[in-house]
């Protein structure tokens, strides 16, 4: 049972990556960091049921989930500063570094 | 076959196939829908093992992350209109997920409780059900008002452009 669920949980992780590796939208790659948190999630939430005390790792799936939400809200200011400075919302743009 | 396996197949199933659609779609909207439910998906699968709590604060945290994206989308994406056939689907989707929601919290496994010397054997029966529609019901209304504060922000920068 352990398995299957590791297995979801690593595929969600793997959905995530494939997304960040593939999407050149900045929306699409914040989605796709948010849904590899997901998977971490899930993982440490399901080894919580074979550890010797199960609230040690549900402590630290509130940790990352509120983690998760704090990068998704830089990532949206980002975003929004991308968006006035290029116009745009393609990764692609972002090809130089300044300073 | 074991019923926790096979809702655990099924749960598992449906998160991965509605993760994948929220990847591989091209419209906002559609995306922030596959992603809500791939999420109400986690929060189901979460629940069948006992971490009914831990499941409702992911969902929380995560239906945030939904409304900031929706603040995203009104701010740099695509504009999304609110037509009446859609408004109406919308109305009978949100009464679905919430009364789906509903029956989740009220029919969760029993969750016994022991912290040190204290135990809580009527977790289930006294503190889950109420507490569990409480975070439902804080859910939707930070929801709301993330919106509304979102339409907000939108009025005034219309108010400030007039002026």
């Amino acid at each position: 049972m352990l398995v299957l669920l590791l297995g979801i949980s690593l595929t969600v992780v793997g959905i995530g990556l494939l997304g960040l590796m593939t999407q050149r939208n900045l929306i699409k790659i914040l989605l796709s960091i948010e849904i590899m948190f997901i998977g971490v999630m899930m993982a440490v939430a399901f080894l919580a049921l074979v550890a010797s005390s199960p609230i040690l790792p549900q402590f630290v799936v509130i940790i990352i989930a509120f983690i998760a939400a704090l990068e998704e809200a830089v990532g949206v200011f980002l975003v929004c500063m991308v968006k006035n400075i290029t116009g745009k919302i393609d990764a692609e743009t972002l090809s130089e570094l300044r300073g | 076959m074991d019923s926790l396996l096979v809702a655990s197949c099924i749960l598992g199933g449906g998160i991965i196939v509605f993760l994948l659609l929220s990847v591989a779609t091209r419209r906002l909207c559609r995306m922030l829908i596959y992603f809500t439910i791939a999420n109400l998906f986690l929060f189901g699968l979460l629940a069948a093992y006992g971490m009914g709590i831990i499941a409702s604060i992911v969902l929380l945290v995560n239906l945030g992350v939904v409304a900031v994206f929706i603040f995203l989308a009104m701010n740099v994406g695509e504009v999304m209109e609110a037509e009446g056939r859609r408004a109406l689907g919308g109305i009978i989707m949100f009464i679905i997920l919430v009364g789906i929601l509903t029956m989740i919290l009220l029919r969760i496994p029993t969750i016994g409780i022991s912290i040190g010397q204290y135990s809580f054997s009527e977790f289930q029966q006294l503190v889950w059900p109420v507490y569990g529609l409480m975070m439902l019901v804080i859910a939707i209304i930070s929801c709301v008002v993330l919106v509304a504060s979102v339409f907000t922000f939108r009025l005034s920068e219309e108010v400030k452009k007039r002026c």
